[in-house]
């Protein structure tokens, strides 16, 4: 093909848009709707959605996030602002599926428009010439029975248009049905999802246990909401975690896996007072708001005396997991000492000297807990008003005047003075508590969805034309049809219509492909 | 013998078998008569190793007592099952021998990677995996994942047959309309698959859809195959160009099952890998 011939193709396939506003956006319309822009759209958000699968999302950890961008310092500014790290939310990403919904919305209304004009359409007539079809034979009937022919069809729930001696009969309409209502299902999805985002909120909370939680912004230690959030519209709960059971397999294999939890905790809401447990996978919900178990840990108690004797701290303090056996961090800040003190403590469960890695925690489980601490003076840094992490101790003004590992009721007397007991070890609970109005309409739209699909992928539109012409005492049938898809064989129907009749007998199933 | 070490046994057998399997399945293809005594042979011994490997499966239930399919060694010898199950379930309609080259290859591979690589012993699951959602999701993952690499398998063989390799397979018409039944299949259940998982992070972690890697990468899969059938359908694609959409779906559902799962993390890592 020459380059003009080419050229002129590609003219004729997509047509320059009209210069007129309305013309315009009729031609955008049509664009967006054809068959080629729906499947293009299709693979782009598949494209699309692969960076959020690698990259670290800030929706998922921001730990991660900031852990990437120190380790590529060199990429940060320009993945930053291509939205990389919160790729779901990002601007492109909402414009692909956007436009899919749009196209998709194009695409479902003048369908379901038709079909509902169509709704009681009678097969077209029969035509002239029926050899041409699939499986077209002739048949002699002994009798005239065209009248117990149509009988049949109508058993087998054919829609008939008969004209005479010839009739066309048509099954599957329901394929178009079931077509239409999963593609709407897909829209009602997405609305769901998208209107769940604006108006949802979701936070996560340690409670120790013997404290309690209150349901209000000021007492998460994390928490999103849609832009639509009204904190007014938070139910009014409050709970107090009683008691946190866990258990860990003890077996070789597999061991320290959790085998399971129980927060049992005491719930007011409303005036009453009901103790109910939250286990993984079982959620307790409150006026449509759920409260999940997703974790837990270890709070040591620790005291903090001066040479005086006088208690400068004493409470329990949660420490952080770190890995599968939690081996746990802590830090203990006492700004109002002068010079100031920090503590950076790390708890071992079942804790052992590995000759390689120093302390190690073998065991998830209160088989033999060691805290090993190193106590700081100096200047903590809390007061110049930027926010610190509660976990993290900025040592970079202080200095370190002692290193110790205590047993739980062991007491460490530091040559300044001060004294630091580990008292006991208690456990706290995280949870999380979600809200999403709409989940009840992704739901449905979901069920929507597999029952239209179980039609328009299970029903085949398929057509049998028939004929019959008496010459004298004898009547002859003619017959043939035809499949929408390739995949349905007609001529399975037409067998199925003369054995009905007693005409022939089953297929035997062809076993070659 | 403890019930753990038979299922070994069982799927040490099922390697051995699927080997033997393998030349006997090339040498049949490389036979001039259609279904040859090598290939009957051959198909018998698929549905020994299909009894193996089922029977490995329950024994691994039996000493869990529980779904055999809580870690990654267990869906991929759930998954090995499935192909097996699918390959001998169309077998009994069709004759698909000289299909069976193309089935037993990838799963001696995926059962040499499981014992090699996979293996755990068994036990019990961790609590977040504790769940009757978890039995009927991961069923249905494991079932349309079974298709889809039947799918994958004549792909494969369309492509090579429109080169002219390989004369004495059904035409190539044949091959690719059958192709698209099994999609026509497994499509719908991996939908179930996934809107179970949905139902199930729900109630496990408090949202539906996170786009954890693990998720992205399902719906990555329902996308490319839901453009399979689409393009089937609407602008007529066949043959070739669906070949190579159903080998890219193929590809997504591996990167989901060995990268996602063992390179990056997510809420999706299961027990002991
Ligand atoms: C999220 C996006 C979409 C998905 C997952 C999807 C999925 C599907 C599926 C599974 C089928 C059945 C294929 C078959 O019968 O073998 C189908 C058919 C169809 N879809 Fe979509 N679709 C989507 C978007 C669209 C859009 C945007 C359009 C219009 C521009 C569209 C128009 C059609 C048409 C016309 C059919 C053929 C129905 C028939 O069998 O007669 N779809 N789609």
């Amino acid at each position: 093909m020459s380059k003009q011939q080419k050229i002129k193709k590609q003219r004729t396939q997509t047509p320059l848009p009209p210069m007129n506003l309305r013309g315009f956006f009729r031609w955008l319309w049509h664009q967006l709707t054809s068959m080629n822009t729906a499947l293009l759209l299709l693979l782009l958000v598949a494209l699309a959605a692969i960076p959020g699968s690698i990259l670290p999302q800030k929706t998922a950890s921001l730990l991660r996030v900031k852990q990437w961008k120190e380790n590529n310092p060199g990429l940060v500014k320009i993945f930053e602002q291509l939205g990389l790290f919160d790729v779901y939310g990002s601007f492109w990403f909402s414009a692909i599926y956007i436009l899919l919904m749009i196209s998709l919305i194009g695409c479902v209304i003048p369908r379901l428009k038709v079909y509902w004009q169509n709704l009681n359409e009678i097969p077209q007539k029969t035509p002239e010439n029926i050899t041409r079809f699939t499986g077209y034979q002739k048949i002699n009937l002994k009798s005239n029975s065209y009248k117990s022919i149509q009988k049949v069809l109508k058993k087998q729930k054919w829609r008939l248009n008969i004209s005479g001696n010839s009739l066309t009969a048509e099954k599957g309409y329901l394929r178009e049905a079931g077509n239409l209502v999963f593609h709407a299902s897909l829209i009602l999805i997405t609305i769901a999802v998208a209107f769940g985002a604006l108006f949802n909120y979701r936070g996560t909370i340690i409670v120790k246990e013997g404290n309690g939680f209150a349901n209000n912004l000021t007492q998460y230690d994390d928490f999103h909401a849609g832009k639509f959030f009204k904190e007014k519209s938070m139910p009014d709960f409050y709970f107090y975690l009683k008691n946190f059971e866990v258990d860990f397999e003890r077996g070789l294999n597999q061991r320290g896996a959790p085998r399971g939890f129980v927060a049992s905790i005491s719930l007011e809401n409303a005036g009453q007072v009901e103790d109910v447990d939250v286990l993984v996978n079982k959620p307790i919900e409150i006026d449509g708001t759920k409260i999940y178990l997703t974790g837990h840990g270890y709070a040591p108690r620790i005291e903090v005396k001066d040479k005086n004797n006088e208690i400068v701290f004493s409470d329990s303090v949660t420490f952080l997991p770190q890995d599968a056996n939690f081996s746990s961090i802590g830090v203990i800040k006492i700004p109002d000492e002068s010079p100031q003190i920090g503590i950076n403590a790390r708890f071992l469960p079942t804790a052992e000297i590995d000759p390689l890695n120093g302390p190690v925690s073998t065991f998830p489980g209160l088989d033999d807990p060691e805290l090993f601490m190193s106590f700081w003076q100096g200047d903590l840094g809390v007061n110049e008003g930027t926010p610190q992490s509660i976990y993290r101790l900025e040592t970079s003004n202080m200095v370190e005047t002692g290193l110790e590992e205590l047993k739980p009721g062991q007491t460490w007397k530091l040559d300044n003075g001060y004294s630091v007991t580990f008292q006991n070890v208690e456990r706290f609970a995280s949870f999380q508590i979600s809200y999403d109005p709409a989940k009840g309409f992704a739901l449905a739209g979901a069920i929507f969805a597999m029952l239209g699909m179980f039609f328009g992928l299970g029903i085949q539109r398929r057509r049998i034309f028939l004929k019959i012409s008496t010459k004298s005492d004898k009547s002859v049938m003619e017959l043939s049809g035809l499949s929408k898809s390739a995949t349905h064989d007609v001529g399975l129907d037409i067998n199925r219509l003369l054995v009905e009749l007693k005409l022939a007998k089953p297929f035997k199933k062809d076993r070659n492909l | 013998m403890n019930s753990n070490s038979l299922s070994n046994l069982l799927v040490y057998f099922s390697i051995l078998l699927s080997a033997i399997n393998l030349v006997l399945f090339s040498v049949a293809l490389s036979q001039n008569s259609k279904t040859s005594k090598t290939s009957r042979i051959a198909m018998n011994l698929t549905w020994l190793t299909g009894i193996f490997l089922g029977l490995a499966l329950v024994l691994r239930g039996v000493a869990a007592q529980r779904a055999p399919w809580g870690n990654m060694y267990e869906f991929a010898l759930a998954s090995c099952f499935a192909i097996i199950l699918s390959f001998l379930v169309i077998s009994i309609r069709k004759d698909i021998n000289w299909l069976g080259i193309f089935v037993i290859a990838p799963v001696l591979i995926l059962l040499g990677l499981s014992v090699v690589v996979l293996y755990t012993e068994s036990g019990p699951l961790v609590p977040a995996l504790k769940s009757s959602w978890l039995l009927i999701h991961v069923t249905a993952a494991i079932i349309s994942y079974g298709a889809f690499s039947i799918n994958f398998g004549l792909s494969i063989i369309y492509l090579f047959k429109v080169k002219n390799k390989f004369k004495k397979l059904p035409s190539a018409n044949r091959i690719d309309e059958f192709s698209y039944k099994v999609v026509l299949f497994a499509f719908p259940i991996w939908t179930f698959a996934v809107i179970s998982g949905a139902i199930w992070a729900e109630s496990a972690w408090g949202r539906y859809w996170g786009w954890d890697p693990k998720e992205t990468w399902a719906f990555i899969t329902w996308i490319i195959y839901a453009a399979y059938l689409h393009s089937r359908v609407t602008i007529g694609w066949k043959g070739k160009k669906s070949a190579w959409v159903g080998i890219i779906g193929y590809v997504a559902i591996i990167f989901n099952f060995f990268v996602i799962n063992i390179w990056v993390t997510g809420l999706h890592s299961y027990a002991g890998v």
